[in-house]
Parts: C-alpha cells; sequence; structure tokens
C-alpha cells in the first residue's frame, strides 16, 4: 500500500466521485468543489506566469527602470526605436493600452458603466472571428472538397476508383441529407437516403470510440486504485 | 452609442483580422503579431477576473442566504485561495520563496557519481559549485553505464538501480526513506539543472495538479462510460434500420479494439479500420463541410451586425 500523501489524496477523492454512481452524495460534492476551487486557482497561476508577469509587469517595470536611468522619451511608445513588434520584447509603456482596455471587463460589477464590457469583447470577437473565417473555409471545406473530388489518380486501379467513388458519392450524400432548403422527394430522396446510412455508421463509429475512450479512462483509474495505492496488482 | 462604439470597434478588428491574412507585407504581419500575440493575450488575460469575481460572488452569495448545500462553497473557497496561494508564492515546481518541500532526500549528479542532499540549500551549495564541494560522504554510488548521463542532464534511475540507490542511502543516513515510485526531476534555482528528488511531503503547485485535478477530472470523464453504457442500451435498441447500422457499426469499433475479440475473429481489426476509414470518414466529411459552411456564416453575420447576442440584453 502507497505511504505518499498524495497518492492517497488521488484514491480517496476518486473513490470520492465514484460514490455518484449509486447516488449524489457529500463525498461526491465535496471532490467536485474542491476540483473546481483546485481548478481555477490553477488557471490564476497559469495565468499569472504566463501572461501577466511576461507580458505585463516584466515589460513596465522595464520602462520605468530604462526611464530612471536614460530619461523618458517618446521612444517607449513607438513601435520602431524599440522593436516593440517582436512578440517577446520588453521595455514599454504602450503595453498600459491594452491593459485599460482589458481593465474594461471589470466594468461589468458597476451597473452604471457596464455597458463598457461590450468594448473588450468587441475588440476580442471581431479579430478572432475574422481570422475564423478564413482558417475554417480552408481547413473544413476547401481541404475538402479537394480530398473528396474525382481526380486522375483515383482511376489508376480498380480499387482506388471504388474507394473514391464511395468517398465521394457517401460526402454528397449527406450534404444532400442535411440540405433542408428542399424538400427531400425525386431524385433527392435515394440520395438523403444513402446520407442518412453513412451518417448512421459515423455516428456509431464516434459513439464506440468515445466509450472505448472512456472505459480506457475508467481502467486507467481502476489501475490507479488496486496497483499505485493499494498495491494489489503488479 | 452604447451599442454603436462597440459594434465599431469589433467591425475595426474584423476587418483589421482579414487583411493581416491576406497581405503578407513586414509592417502587417509584424503589427499582426503584436496584436495576437501580446495585446490580445493581455485583454483575455482581464476576462480571467471577470469569471474569477462571478465564481466567488456566486459562491459568497450561497453562503450568506444559506442556499441549499452553501457549505460546500466554503471547500471550493478554501481550495481556491490555497491553490492561488501556492502557486503565487510556492512556485509552478516548488521553486518559489514559500516553503514548499518537508523533509525527504535531493538527488544531485556529477562527474558520474550520485549525491544525496538533506535539503535545498546543501543541493543549491552544490549545483553552484559540484566540484568544490566539500563533504564526499554525500557521494553515494558511481553511476552505472546505463545512467551515464553529461552534466547537467536528467539522471533517470530505474526501478533496480532506484533500489540500490535506496540500500545505500538507508546505509548511510537510517532514518531516510525512499520511495519506490520514480523520482520527479526539479529544476535546481541556483544552476536551472534539473535534479531529481524524493520529498517525505510536498504542497507545490505540481502535487495540486497531480493529487487532486487528475485524478478528478479523469475519474469524473471514467464516470461517463457508465453513464453511456445505460444510454446505449436505449440508443442500441434496433427499432428500425437506422438504429440497426447504429448499432452493428459501433458494435463493430468497439469489439474490434479488444485484443481478446480479435484472437477469435481475425478479420474484425480490418472490418473496423474499414468502417473508420470510409464510410465514417465519408460522412464526417460531408458534416464537416456544414459546419465549415455554417461556421463561416456565423462570422459574417457576426462582422456585418446581423447576429448581436453577444452584446448581450440590458441597457441600449
Amino acid at each position: 500500500m502507497a505511504t505518499d500523501f498524495w497518492t492517497w489524496t488521488a484514491a480517496i477523492l476518486t473513490l470520492a466521485i465514484l460514490s455518484f454512481l449509486y447516488d449524489d452524495n457529500a463525498f461526491y460534492r465535496t471532490a467536485e468543489h474542491l476540483f473546481i476551487g483546485v481548478a481555477n486557482g490553477y488557471s490564476i497561476v497559469l495565468s499569472w506566469y504566463n501572461v501577466v508577469i511576461p507580458h505585463m509587469i516584466d515589460p513596465l517595470v522595464g520602462a520605468f527602470r530604462t526611464t530612471r536611468e536614460q530619461g523618458f522619451t517618446t521612444a517607449f511608445f513607438t513601435f520602431d526605436e524599440l522593436n516593440v513588434l517582436n512578440p517577446y520584447n520588453d521595455n514599454n509603456f504602450f503595453i498600459i493600452i491594452p491593459m485599460m482596455v482589458g481593465s474594461l471587463y471589470i466594468t461589468r460589477f458597476i451597473p452604471k458603466i457596464s455597458w463598457m464590457i461590450r468594448i473588450p469583447i468587441g475588440i476580442t470577437m471581431g479579430y478572432y472571428t475574422a481570422i475564423a473565417i478564413p482558417a475554417s473555409f480552408k481547413a473544413s471545406i476547401v481541404r475538402q472538397l479537394e480530398a473528396s473530388i474525382l481526380t486522375r489518380a483515383d482511376f489508376s486501379s480498380w480499387s482506388v476508383l471504388i474507394y473514391g467513388l464511395f468517398i465521394f458519392v457517401t460526402t454528397v450524400a449527406t450534404l444532400v441529407y442535411f440540405f433542408f432548403s428542399a424538400e427531400h422527394k425525386g431524385f433527392l430522396r435515394p440520395v438523403s437516403n444513402i446520407g442518412i446510412l453513412a451518417v448512421m455508421v459515423g455516428f456509431g463509429a464516434s459513439f464506440g470510440l468515445t466509450v472505448m475512450a472512456r472505459i480506457s479512462l475508467a481502467i486507467g483509474r481502476f489501475v490507479f486504485i488496486f496497483k499505485d495505492w493499494l498495491g494489489i496488482v503488479h | 452609442m452604447k451599442r454603436k462604439i462597440p459594434m465599431t470597434i469589433m467591425f475595426i478588428l474584423a476587418i483589421w483580422g482579414g487583411i493581416s491574412y491576406f497581405v503578407g507585407k513586414t509592417p502587417v504581419r509584424n503589427f499582426d503579431n503584436l496584436l495576437r500575440n501580446r495585446l490580445l493575450l493581455i485583454v483575455g488575460a482581464f476576462a480571467i477576473i471577470l469569471g474569477l469575481g462571478s465564481l466567488i460572488f456566486h459562491h459568497s452569495q450561497k453562503i450568506r442566504r444559506k442556499a441549499r448545500f452553501w457549505q460546500y462553497s466554503y471547500v471550493m473557497l478554501i481550495a481556491l485561495v490555497v491553490t492561488t496561494f501556492v502557486g503565487l508564492f510556492g512556485g509552478v515546481r516548488g521553486e518559489g520563496r514559500l516553503p514548499t518541500i518537508f523533509g525527504g532526500t535531493m538527488l544531485g549528479a556529477h562527474e558520474g557519481k550520485v549525491y544525496a542532499f538533506m535539503n535545498r540549500d546543501e543541493l543549491n551549495t552544490f549545483m553552484s559549485n559540484p566540484a568544490s564541494y566539500a563533504d564526499p560522504d554525500k557521494a553515494l554510488m558511481d553511476l552505472p553505464r546505463e545512467m551515464d548521463a553529461p552534466e547537467g542532464e536528467q539522471v533517470f534511475l530505474s526501478r533496480y538501480h532506484a533500489a540500490l540507490l535506496r540500500q545505500e542511502i538507508e546505509l548511510q543516513h537510517a532514518g531516510y526513506e525512499m520511495a519506490d515510485e520514480p523520482i520527479p526531476p526539479m529544476i535546481s534555482p541556483v544552476s536551472g539543472e534539473t535534479v531529481r528528488y524524493r520529498a517525505d511531503f510536498k504542497i507545490s503547485l505540481q502535487a495540486l495538479y497531480e493529487g487532486i485535478m487528475v485524478p478528478c477530472g479523469s475519474t469524473m470523464f471514467a464516470m461517463l462510460a457508465f453513464y453511456m453504457c445505460s444510454a446505449a442500451y436505449r440508443a442500441f435498441r434496433m427499432r428500425n434500420l437506422h438504429a440497426g447500422i447504429l448499432l452493428v457499426s459501433a458494435f463493430i469499433v468497439m469489439l474490434g479494439q479488444i485484443p481478446l475479440a480479435t484472437v477469435f475473429i481475425p478479420w474484425l481489426h480490418d472490418l473496423r479500420q474499414w468502417i473508420l476509414d470510409v464510410p465514417n470518414l465519408a460522412s464526417k466529411r460531408g458534416i464537416m463541410i456544414g459546419v465549415g459552411l455554417g461556421a463561416s456564416a456565423t462570422s459574417f453575420k457576426i462582422i456585418l451586425g446581423i447576429e448581436r447576442a453577444w452584446l448581450g440584453g440590458g441597457d441600449e
């Protein structure tokens, strides 16, 4: 049996969470709240070390130190002279601007000016929505169409041709099944029927893979309990 | 104004996002890197304050009103404060100012010898200048050939060698115990080199992550296996052809992953792979194209101001 404090903690928490299988109970709720608290604390610390210190505190402290040593110039706000375009560059007061914009998130707690939270949300939303369009178009549409379309290479042998045709027809049929702008009758009806069959195979495969992934996680937890904690299995 | 200003800013940033993708000139690329890797990162970091504030406010209110299960809110708040405190003052791997490692033995390697230390100060003295380390008794054993590592790199101990080392340590420092599990690495705060240690007790952020977050998270996901089994019972009843295909497909995929099943039915694994590679791929591709079109359309609706849910309700 393990003697390490954290192995015992992990084992007790594992059993507490598994106890939910019987019913909601005090052990499960304690473990659940503990998990939420630790996970949030962890994200605060990671954000502190990965964003706050390198991107906020260090550049500002560096800028103040350089000001004290060399005097203040507008160079601290320009892009070129201090090479602020380098994401890892330091010493710049320019960083105050995104900090002020970010602090508008806190206006959510002040009812009179709570609308200002929309500004940082709008900035983030606008930029990431815009860059998502070409990325999603390329990865989800263009690349998939390229891979599905029949090319000269698909006619190199019968087996390759059958494979390519199968993929092409099934992909088109799936798209037709999800095309709700027209009623599925006439030619569309048999095609959408093929589509639903393909979708069912896909969903079944996804379901099977998900179940197996969860089962391997469950096996992992039981191995931890019987091997690492109790030491029964070697 | 309260809606137009944010929408205008959003539109300008969206136009910039589009320009930066299509214009490859260096100034544009540089400013885009600055925006993406630094400025938006800073803006996003403040969102954590909002989330955290909401979480603390919600649980404080629960405690104040003595709402149902209010006692557990204390567990959450204490865990949050302790983790943050340990992480901020103790460092991620326990290298901060807060003492996070109590008791135990630390190991360092130099010129083919493994050294043991009682505490971090001893280790730091050694790591700052191994050659001048005065106490030869701390040298426990010569590194075996397979453990031979260049100076300053990690020394990985096999279970066999760890047992040997433990014997040596027990001989020299009676009362100190080495556990059987692998010894985790630690970066020396003085030299930055990786050393191995075994503590009697440690409470670093890494320990909280491995001792609480990993077991809780993986057990919660593992528990879904049980619920999926009951869901499968409902989903897999063969009421019609479509449900039957779903059942057969899932059954083959699951069974084909089990080694014992493939022993009895050798072609099962190939059939499983064919299902994943051909019909599953084709249907997923169709779905992915649909999702891509939907995502692009929604993005355009947001940028053009047709979709305004992100502005929220409330005042104008």
